[in-house]
């Protein structure tokens, strides 16, 4: 699940995975050398409005590759299979 | 068993995994598994540790002069984290708790739990273990 879709949006990616806390999935890709942030991003009242206990946060720069978008992927792919 | 010994028991384990951190966390997932688990009654917002990113409840109890704690998170990683602080420091004299320097931590290579910035949460479950097992033999 993405939160946030409105149109010109920038390369901030906040995500869930269903049933998974956003917590065990940026560890597990930490230890693949993936840095996402995990959390409330400071914005409480918008994670209860959601009713979630945070995100996970992908920000990708203009140094990023497709490639590095694809190691992403597979990590978060890893990660999941690990946690379900 | 000492805490002493149940370290070590759980250094020897985790070096069966070297430095595959595959291994390492599906066991941690496992172990978050086998938490004892906290009665739902207890699971209320004052029982929850400040400072997790991920929610922890915390119960504690005085059993023959000593500590036993349940606990529950809504992460599972946590949840083996928890489990192994659980394995250390319950059904342990309150003493013996707070004198536990808890080293077993860095050796089996989970240090960075311990980071301020990653998840102070386990600091603070610590501490609230401790905080715990004083008040309790206070009590008794």
């Amino acid at each position: 699940m993405i939160y946030g879709d409105v149109a010109n949006k920038a390369s901030v990616i906040s995500f869930n995975v269903k049933n998974i806390h956003p917590f065990d999935v940026g560890t597990l890709l930490d230890k693949q050398g993936i840095a996402v942030r995990t959390g409330h991003h400071c914005t409480q009242p918008l994670m209860q409005c959601f009713n979630i206990p945070g995100t996970i946060r992908a920000s990708f720069s203009f140094y990023n590759t497709k490639d590095e978008i694809d190691i992403f992927i597979l990590a978060l792919e890893k990660a999941i299979k690990m946690l379900s | 068993m000492s805490i002493a010994e149940i370290e070590q028991e759980i250094i020897e384990e985790f070096e069966l995994f070297a430095d595959d951190w595959e291994l390492k966390y599906e066991h941690l997932i496992e172990l978050g598994k086998s938490l004892p688990l906290i009665n739902e009654k207890y699971k209320t917002e004052e029982n929850i540790i400040k400072g997790c990113q991920s929610k922890v409840w915390l119960h504690s109890a005085l059993e023959n002069g000593k500590v036993l704690y349940t606990a529950d998170s809504d992460a599972i990683i946590t949840k083996g984290m928890v489990a192994l602080m659980i394995r250390v420091l319950s059904n342990q004299k309150p003493d013996d708790i707070l004198h536990a320097d808890m080293a077993f931590i860095d050796k089996i290579g989970l240090k960075e739990h311990l980071s301020p910035t990653r998840a102070n949460g386990l600091v603070s479950m610590i501490r609230q273990m401790k905080l715990d097992a004083l008040a309790l033999s206070q009590r008794s």
